[in-house]
């Protein structure tokens, strides 16, 4: 929690005449971006007309606006205006979205990679990289994708030297001090831990993510093949629920 | 119902684009050329954000399989109906059977968007996250997520009842092939060198044929970034001129990634984001600074130029605030009207960016 890095006040950039990027610190920390969800949902309770949708990522945000409805000068006033007020507790609590992951074998073919790498036995890998539950900073890269903060040090790794050309939809993956799952099918550099069955993103359902910007994910080992495929066949018909505490 | 018998260069299913889900990772898409889709909708007796074709450089051939009226606007792609050139940004009647087929661009724009009465939805075409628009990358939205091919069928809605057509926008844009871009500082312009925003400004960039529905990228100049092109990756919007480490800048379209790690130099103001839309691959172009009230002026000014062949008739809605008549306008700044008015009297809730007032409403005769 690099406290020192957070702005006292925020500073705001205008992004063009219908855009407002808002920067809250300058750098990756837990902090600085429970402060960026804390403003957006003060900004989203205020419901000021004229918001089109605001968008968090890593140490800033940005206030998309109708500037015929919402003066720029205005929102600025009234961001600045809301700055350091409390959100209600029932507004602060945030959901840990629990996802079945099956570690290792074909799911996961660096496990053993990573294993020689950190000195850990497999098992050693698993339960580290389970135990935490993992802050989603933002979604972005491609639709659904969580880029996810808090892998403890212990499983650090370097990317592939060289990316593979298609890694499977729902695999989870490390790489340096990330963690993320690959939400589609896609090309990607990380090391390959696991998968898990449920499907992260769905265009036609509902809700298309299964999370959003300040969730937080926990990976659950899931103990067999066979456990993975009951999962997988429901996510299939869209009756699986993930756990949420 | 209509068929494509060629699909042309690239033809896809947009409408105003998706809101509100940038934030799990997904693009906004929709028209490029916002105002020439809406205005080819107007045009046609739709609701301004009905789902419409967007064609680029050759256009598609198609068959209409029923009576129906239609409008393109935008780029000239030249147009033809049963071997006739026709006119664009105006309303056109067409009949079962008739065929529309393009000659090829002009010189006059890229893109071009043909709107149908009562718009195109249906089997294959379906709402996805608020939207029809296509997301090729994505591979969903529009029909079946991708762009047109020949042998498709399109379902068509039902158009306005008792709509007459006979509509066109007086004084149509004309895209330019030195336009010039209006753009506002910002947001990174501070971590370039003191010299890039002189260079960016006084120079001509040419439009690369590497340009596609997620950014147009430039040949010209190079901008000098003062520590490196890299920031923390942080979200962006349709206009951002983000410059990579190698200096070239690259302007950011709909279909751009939500979030992005390179400094962005300046915006180009919303008004002018139908010219971006426009630009032929070679086309030169040069950017002018604007302050945030002129770029909120020129986009008034766009809004009024739709709403002028819309509110011929009808009475303007007035209300009066302290005895001083005033015009109502709606969330886009056009004029308000109504159409045989029953009642005289309205009550409606105003607000001005965050105050509320509760207001009643008069009809003037």
């Amino acid at each position: 929690m690099n406290e020192t890095l957070l702005n006292e006040q925020p500073q705001f950039a205008a992004m063009g005449d219908s855009a407002l990027m808002v920067t809250v610190g300058d750098s990756i920390s837990y902090e600085i971006n429970k402060k960026i969800h804390d403003i957006i949902s003060l900004i989203k309770l205020a419901d000021w007309p004229g918001i089109k949708e605001i968008v968090p990522t890593y140490s800033s945000f940005v206030v998309h606006f109708d500037p015929i409805i919402f003066s720029m000068e205005g929102l600025i006033e009234c961001v600045q205006g809301i700055w350091n007020d409390d959100l209600n507790s029932e507004n602060t609590d945030s959901r840990t979205v629990l996802i079945p992951t099956l570690y290792g074998s074909e799911y996961g073919p660096d496990l053993e990679s990573v294993s020689e790498l950190t000195g850990l036995s497999t098992e050693e890998v698993i339960e580290t990289h389970s135990k935490v539950d993992y802050l989603v900073y933002a979604l972005g890269f491609s639709p659904g994708f969580p880029y996810l903060g808090g892998l403890d040090s212990k499983i650090h790794c370097p990317r592939l030297e060289t990316p593979r050309v298609s890694v499977p939809q729902g695999t989870v993956a490390i790489a340096d001090s990330q963690t993320g799952v690959y939400p589609v099918a896609s090309p990607g550099g990380w090391r390959l831990i696991g998968r898990t069955p449920v499907t992260m993103f769905d265009p036609s359902r509902a809700n298309p993510s299964l999370v959003t910007p300040g969730d937080y994910i926990r990976f659950v080992p899931i103990g067999s093949d066979d456990e993975y495929t009951e999962i997988l066949e429901k996510s299939a018909q869209g009756i699986f629920e993930v756990g949420v505490q | 119902m209509i068929e494509i018998a060629k699909p042309g260069t690239l033809t896809t299913i947009q409408d105003a684009g998706r809101t509100g889900y940038q934030e799990l990772g997904v693009p906004e898409s929709g028209a490029l050329d916002n105002f020439a889709f809406r205005c080819a909708n107007l045009l046609v007796g739709n609701a301004e954000n009905t789902p419409a074709l967007e064609s680029v450089l050759f256009g598609p051939e198609i068959k209409f399989l029923e009576d129906t009226f239609i409008a393109i606007t935008g780029a000239d792609l030249g147009p033809v109906l049963n071997g006739n050139k026709v006119n664009l940004w105006e309303t056109l009647e067409v009949s079962s059977g008739s065929i529309l087929t393009f000659s090829g661009p002009t010189g006059n724009g890229l893109r071009s968007y043909l709107a149908l009465a009562g718009g195109v939805a249906g089997a294959g075409t379906e709402l996805v996250m608020g939207s029809y628009s296509t997301y090729l990358a994505g591979k969903f939205g529009g029909h079946e997520g991708r762009a047109l091919r020949d042998g498709d069928v399109i379902a068509t809605g039902t158009g306005l009842e008792g709509f007459e057509g006979g509509l066109s926008l007086e004084n149509p844009p004309n895209y330019d092939e030195n336009e010039v871009i209006r753009i506002i500082e910002g947001p990174q312009h501070d971590r370039f060198s003191e010299t890039a925003m002189q260079t960016l400004t006084s120079s001509s960039y040419q439009v690369t044929s590497n340009s596609d529905r997620m950014g147009c990228r430039l040949d010209g100049p190079i901008l000098e970034h003062l520590t490196g092109p890299d920031v923390i990756s942080d979200g962006n919007a349709f206009g951002v001129i983000q410059v990579p480490g190698d200096g070239k800048p690259i302007i950011l379209l709909a279909d751009r990634g939500t979030t992005g790690g390179y400094t962005k130099i300046a915006t180009v103001i919303t008004a002018d984001r139908s010219k971006l839309a426009q630009l032929l691959p070679g086309s030169t172009i040069r950017f002018e600074i604007v302050d945030q009230p002129k770029a909120v002026e020129f986009l008034r000014e766009q809004e009024r130029l739709l709403a002028s062949f819309l509110n011929k008739e009808g009475s303007p809605l007035k209300f009066k605030v302290d005895g001083m008549l005033v015009d109502v306008v709606d969330d886009c700044g056009r004029l308000l009207s109504v159409q045989n008015p029953e009642t005289k009297t309205y009550a409606a809730k105003v607000s001005y960016e965050v105050s509320e007032h509760q207001v009643e409403v008069e009809i003037s005769e």
